[in-house]
């Protein structure tokens, strides 16, 4: 797989980039961001992928959520995907902020016209994994994941989705139980159609609650400011219902005064860092 | 005009210290707060920080939107004196006069602690406010800034459109030419300079000129050229916090 290097800029020591590929999975070219740490000059590195959330691109991660400090300190790898496939021109693809471009919902659709490129889940768990393990000085062996919002979702539904493949799991304001969020019902009826059996499977609440996996320990930071949270979009409780009635052990922090902004993610991302950092480096 | 205002924690009791960003060529008040990673130096130091807009907008005049490098977005924190910019186009006074009224009037600062920083043209621009006026910044730094625009092609492309063809009106907006005569009491300067920063290496920065300067006039000068860095927010938040560190260290005193 070909990867056409758009920038590269250092930043604390490591480099920044952006890559362009031609993903198989979603059939269109793709960018994806990458930080190399000093130290992936001389040895492999963990990876932590972080999964951005609604109008987002590669961009606004990278330069907005301050991450970098921590992540050079931790010798950490950071990978940051594009949102949705673009500009494949499918009809209606670009009519609303919350599905289509910028929308994926890291769902592998099942509908037309969607189906041949919205395949983001394949994407993040598969393909992406593959193509940053070939090409970059990653251990293969020690992979976390995180995000923001819809971005969150995605980085739960992986995890949960996949015991035992990522040491760490943490997210910023998830919607938590998108099958009962304004926001969930849109994108899984466009893309999964109308048989919710089919929702519940990338539905981080209603996988907890058949999770047989090995201790998940997950992070997450909530602001209580966040219009979202107010409007019922992100449903935070249902999660920690369902996760401590399996036992799962979850760290949720709701944060006075503090909106659903990249301020915010910038205020508590060195903590998320290093919540990973602690089962990466271990 | 827009600009941004940082309140630390500690202004919720009492009054802080006032830390002036000038952005560089094409920003809004945008860039520098969302990009730069400063927020937590500055909360921690207690800083309240201000960051304007570049220059005016949506004057109507013509040829305002042609250059990205002249115009809207371009505002060289000059006073202008050429038709048809001089009736808007006066950075310098909003930077050094009515800005700071506003800030002192409307926010918990302490008018007699200020500081001045920024990048790029926003260096020129923190550079010739702290040297234009004595004692009145108890600090100044500056990321890639224009140091001496008078013989740059950004420099010679803004002044002769703002200030005409009268040179002796250009060096009154240079901060080498300014360091020369500057009469005032001591200014400790701190200077980051990306080595691989693309407008170094085309001849639009010349801080060997400034430098050289400084230290003929004994001014204190820390000048840090940063091996493999270029002239982006990657680099200005790479080192942010030493410079907010920098400014604390006198407006803390």
């Amino acid at each position: 797989m070909a990867l056409t290097q758009i920038s590269s800029n250092k930043c604390f020591g490591g480099l920044q980039k952006v890559f362009e590929h031609d993903s198989v999975e979603l059939n269109c070219k793709m960018k994806f961001a990458v930080y190399l740490p000093p130290k992936a000059e001389s040895e492999k590195c963990p990876a932590l992928y972080c999964l951005s959330g609604l109008t987002c691109t590669e961009q606004n991660f990278i330069s907005k959520s301050g991450y970098h400090q921590a992540t050079s300190e931790h010798g950490l790898v950071v990978i940051a995907p594009d949102t949705s496939p673009c500009g494949y021109n499918s009809k209606g693809e670009d009519e609303s902020w919350d599905f289509g471009t910028g929308a994926g919902f890291y769902v592998d659709t099942t509908e037309d016209p969607w189906k041949t490129n919205y395949r983001m889940y394949s994407y993040v768990m598969e393909e992406l994994p593959q193509l940053i393990n070939a090409n970059f000085p990653v251990d293969p062996q020690r992979m976390s994941i995180f995000g923001h919002s819809m971005g969150d979702h995605g980085a739960l539904i992986c995890a949960l989705k996949n015991p035992g493949k990522y040491k760490s799991v943490s997210a910023f304001a998830p919607i938590c139980n998108p099958v009962l969020s304004p926001w969930g019902k849109k994108a899984f009826s466009g893309y999964l159609g109308t048989d919710q059996s089919k929702w519940k499977a990338y539905d981080a609440t209603r996988l907890v609650k058949s999770y047989p996996g090995s201790q998940l320990d997950i992070l997450i930071d909530q602001g209580k400011y966040d219009q979202f949270l107010l409007d019922g979009q992100l449903l935070p409780d249902n999660f920690i219902a369902a996760c401590t009635e399996k036992k799962i052990p979850i760290v949720f922090r709701l944060q006075e005064g503090y909106d659903h902004s990249y301020y915010f993610i910038a205020t508590f991302i060195t903590d998320h860092i290093r919540h990973h950092a602690e089962y990466l480096n271990a």
